[in-house]
């Protein structure tokens, strides 16, 4: 499985023994928050196999979107700290035309956060 | 001329020896005088006629034999040049012996080779050795029967065709012959060597001379072992097969080739998995670092076997009793929660990223056209979901966190005072308007809020039940760290303002707090405790008619509203009061007010000191007026009316001469004291009217925006356009030049000659009404 290699080229020292991945109340709360902010159109935990954890997507889509960002997210941790090996990824944003994505990677998981740009102008009063 | 016929030596000649015999020695002929001796021989007569007469003796023998002959005498032309001679005539040079010898010697060679020598520096001649033709060369098959190539071919069983040999053969074949002859003249019938013979012959001749072959049978015989002898004394050689190149046998012989099969095996493949890997400059990295930590890890592990085995093992046992399972998962959370937090901010600054760019690069470009004025531009509002019924009672910046606020959610309505069963204080970032950053709960409403501008995690609460609640942000709970009880010194009334002071001589954090039940109380935190001192108690300030004692009024105290120490002067604060006066106390001395100013006719709402110029503070009051007072004089420098109940009042980090003022029909005023002493810069309502009461306005430190607090729970955050901010030249160039201490004391300057232009007349008048 293409899968495998790539994440068994991920030298984060140990192997990660906890593939599960449960989440606190605090994390679940915050979550749902985000997920019901303006425009945001779902949201995806990843583990750091590429399994998806935890979606508000349907499942085809989640799939997708776990592998292709996952293999995104070695990709840009590779070129940070290929440049600086002190250095380390935080997180990124992809914006396409449709849409943006919000991605916070860490060894042991992904965050991803799929939001729809702003079309129209916010009456603040 | 003497000739001397030279001759060449070892040379005959036979004809001309004749003639010398005939010559003689007698008679001198011009030619051989000398030569005479020598017999001139090898000359012909010649020449003159003395010749004649010699050769004619001689030659008249001949002549006479041969009379026909004519004596010709032969003329030859005298030599002119002498070849190596001195004096050569023709007949030395007939006579002389030409010798011609056969030599080895190649004539063509070079004689005289030349080589230059460098040890002499000279050239040198050289012989040449080899320098032989070959005359005559026949290639032969034989070769010597001594020499190698012979021996070699003895040995190797070839024989050599010695003369012997070569004479056996011969005499093989004579006597073969003799014995033919003899047989077929005798007609022997013995004869071995004889096969071609007729035997007819022989049996014809067999009786006749039977003797005669008898004797020659033995002669045969004879000569036969002599035959052998010889062969004999040759050796093998005569029967051998000689090996030479003539005679030459191949011989070939074919062996069997065996089949050719061929057997091959095929295994089953061994189990193959792929395994694929990077390696980067990080990978390495990472890798280094964590074997380092291994190390580390181990070391220490090490040093604690070594240093304290029991304190380990009890530690070690209560490891084991936690619960260790959820850790990585909690780690793992808590990592997750601050990417989330991340997400969020991110999510927030995508839906409000006009605003986010507003806050940042805004700046209101008709503020050109307008001379004084300004507005405020509306940025973020706050909110949170469970205080949505509540008031903002109290705004306060952190003075580490620029984007941090904190605000405080409860009530003002008297009737309502215990119905927030739970009430917060959230402190909100800037930069997520969706949700606080954190969060704290309290039992009830909370009227005032404080952090500690070192230690921004630390936050004084006042609550309405008249408690006093410190929290920690650093922990995560929401409850707080520290809350005072009945027991410990709370408050019988509303706690309505708090501040931190110094930390104390023994280092320890301390704040005050004062409330409606007329105490200013002094809370230290020591530990874990937390203690209260009461500092002062505020008496009652009207007089009060009492029909039944008069130590009442020293027992009455007057609820204080609003407490604020002086930014220079730690020991000096003032107090506001429900009635509407301003007392200013010292902390050393607690019975005792340093002034009491008749500030308003209601109750305070609000003091605030001005940090340029330290004995200026600004008051505020529900009357709708904000006041202006110099500490030491009794009356207001300046007076302003809104026309409405003023909120809160606040004065502006940047400039000496700016405040805020918000009131209850959703405007907030600010005012610029240098560029109108008498109308707002700015009068902009922020809410629709109505809706909602502004409760309390404070500046951001760092950022031009103002956050202003309603009754509905919101926390508005607006932008203050140029105008409202602006700066003199001078201090412009002041903190150009980054000099803050100058900016400071032209700041100071400014708001002073304001003063100054408003004081004077004044002055003269407060000192003379200066009374207790």
């Amino acid at each position: 499985m293409k899968r495998s290699d790539q994440t068994s080229a991920r030298s984060s020292g140990p192997p990660k023994v906890n593939k599960k991945i449960l989440l606190s109340e605090e994390m679940e709360v915050t979550l749902k928050r985000i997920q019901e902010s303006k425009n945001v159109i779902g949201v995806i935990v990843i583990n750091s196999e590429g399994m998806p954890v935890k979606s508000s997507l349907d499942s085809t889509l989640t799939v997708q979107y776990a592998d292709l960002i996952s293999q995104l997210c070695q990709q840009a941790q590779s070129v940070i700290r290929a440049l600086d090996p002190t250095n380390d990824l935080d997180y990124f944003r992809v914006k396409s035309k449709k849409y943006e994505i919000l991605i916070a990677p860490d060894s042991s998981y992904v965050l991803i956060v799929l939001q729809n740009p702003i079309v129209e102008e916010l009456n603040v009063k | 001329m003497p000739n001397l016929p030279l001759k060449s030596p070892g040379k005959t000649s036979f004809a001309k020896s004749a003639l010398i015999r005939g010559k003689g020695s007698g008679t001198a002929t011009p030619f051989g005088g000398v030569a005479g001796k020598k017999g001139g021989g090898g000359n012909l007569p010649a020449g003159g006629p003395g010749h004649e007469g010699e050769a004619n003796g001689i030659l008249e023998g001949i002549s006479s034999l041969h009379s026909w002959i004519k004596t010709q005498t032969m003329i030859r032309p005298t030599p002119k040049i002498s070849r190596g001679k001195l004096n050569g005539t023709y007949e030395e040079d007939a006579d002389e012996d030409v010798v011609i010898t056969l030599t080895a010697k190649n004539p063509q060679a070079p004689k005289n080779v030349v080589r230059f020598d460098y040890t002499s520096g000279e050239y040198i001649n050289i012989k040449l050795s080899e320098t032989m033709i070959d005359h005559l060369e026949i290639e032969s098959t034989c070769f010597h029967r001594d020499s190698v190539e012979a021996k070699k071919q003895i040995q190797a069983g070839g024989g050599a065709m010695n003369a012997s040999s070569f004479r056996h053969l011969a005499k093989g074949v004579v006597k073969r012959d003799r014995i033919i002859s003899l047989i077929n003249t005798e007609g022997l019938d013995e004869d071995e060597h004889d096969e071609d013979l007729d035997e007819e012959r022989t049996k014809r001749n067999q009786t006749a001379k039977r003797d005669q072959v008898a004797r020659d049978a033995e002669k045969v015989k004879a000569v036969k072992p002599r035959r052998r002898d010889s062969d004999d004394e040759d050796g093998d050689g005569g029967d051998k097969k000689l090996q030479n190149q003539f005679s030459f046998v191949e011989r070939a012989t074919q062996t069997m080739n065996n089949a050719m099969k061929s057997a091959a095996i095929q295994t089953e493949p061994p189990p193959r998995a792929n395994f694929s890997d990077s390696v980067n400059q990080w990978i390495i990295f990472d890798a280094y670092t964590a074997y380092e930590k291994q190390k580390e890890l181990q070391e220490e592990q090490e040093k604690n076997k070594g240093k304290k085995e029991e304190n380990v093992s009890a530690y070690s046992i209560k490891r084991i009793l936690s619960d260790k399972k959820p850790d990585p998962n909690e780690d793992l959370n808590r990592n997750m929660l601050k990417a989330a937090k991340i997400l969020e901010r991110m999510v927030n600054q995508n839906t409000y990223n006009d605003i986010a760019l507003d806050f940042k690069y805004w700046e209101d470009a008709s503020d050109e056209f307008r001379e004084t004025e300004g507005t405020l531009l509306p940025l973020w509002k706050f909110n949170f979901e469970k205080a949505r019924d509540m008031e903002i009672t109290c705004l306060c910046w952190n003075p580490c966190y620029t984007d941090l606020f904190a605000a405080s959610y409860g009530t003002y309505n008297f009737y309502e005072q215990d119905k927030p069963e739970e009430s917060y204080v959230c402190v909100f970032s800037l930069k997520n308007p969706s949700f606080p950053e954190y969060l704290c709960k309290a039992h009830c409403g909370v009227m005032c809020v404080d952090i500690h501008p070192r230690h921004p995690h630390m936050l004084a609460a006042g609550l309405a039940d008249g408690s006093v609640a410190v929290y920690n942000l650093q922990v995560h709970s929401q409850d707080p760290f520290y809350l005072s009880t009945a027991n410990n010194g709370k408050h019988q009334d509303i706690v309505w303002q708090i501040k931190w002071a110094k930390d104390n001589l023994d280092g320890y954090l301390n704040f005050y707090s004062v409330s409606g039940d007329g105490r200013v109380t002094n809370w230290t935190i020591v530990k874990t405790a937390l203690w209260h001192t009461d500092t002062m108690s505020i008496k009652f300030s009207r007089h009060l008619e009492n029909f039944s004692e008069e130590l009442v009024r020293d027992n009455l105290r007057e609820g204080g509203r609003c407490v604020n120490f002086n930014p220079t002067d730690e020991t000096m604060f003032l107090v506001g009061t429900d009635e509407g006066v301003i007392y200013k106390c010292t902390t050393e001395y607690s019975s005792k007010y340093l002034e009491t100013y008749p500030a308003h006719n209601t109750s305070i709402y609000n003091i605030a000191w001005n940090q340029y110029v330290p004995s200026i503070f600004i008051t505020c009051a529900s009357e709708w007026m904000i006041k202006i007072w110099d500490h030491n004089s009794r009356k207001p420098l300046f007076m302003f009316d809104l026309n409405s109940q003023v909120g809160d009042v606040a004065w502006a980090p940047y400039s000496s001469t700016v405040f805020a003022a918000v009131t209850i029909d959703g405007k907030v005023h600010v005012f610029d004291l240098h560029v109108d002493k008498y109308h707002p810069v700015c009068s902009q309502p922020i809410i629709p009217r109505k809706k909602a009461r502004l409760n309390h306005v404070s500046f951001n430190l760092h950022h031009p925006i103002l956050i202003v607090g309603d009754s509905k729970g919101t926390v508005h955050c607006v932008k203050l356009s140029p105008n409202l901010r602006r700066q003199t030249k001078e201090v412009k160039t002041a903190l150009a030049n980054k000099e803050p201490k100058k900016a400071l004391e032209l700041e100071i300057k400014k708001l002073e000659n304001l003063l100054a232009m408003v004081r004077e007349p004044q002055d003269n008048k407060g000192r003379k009404e200066d009374e207790p």
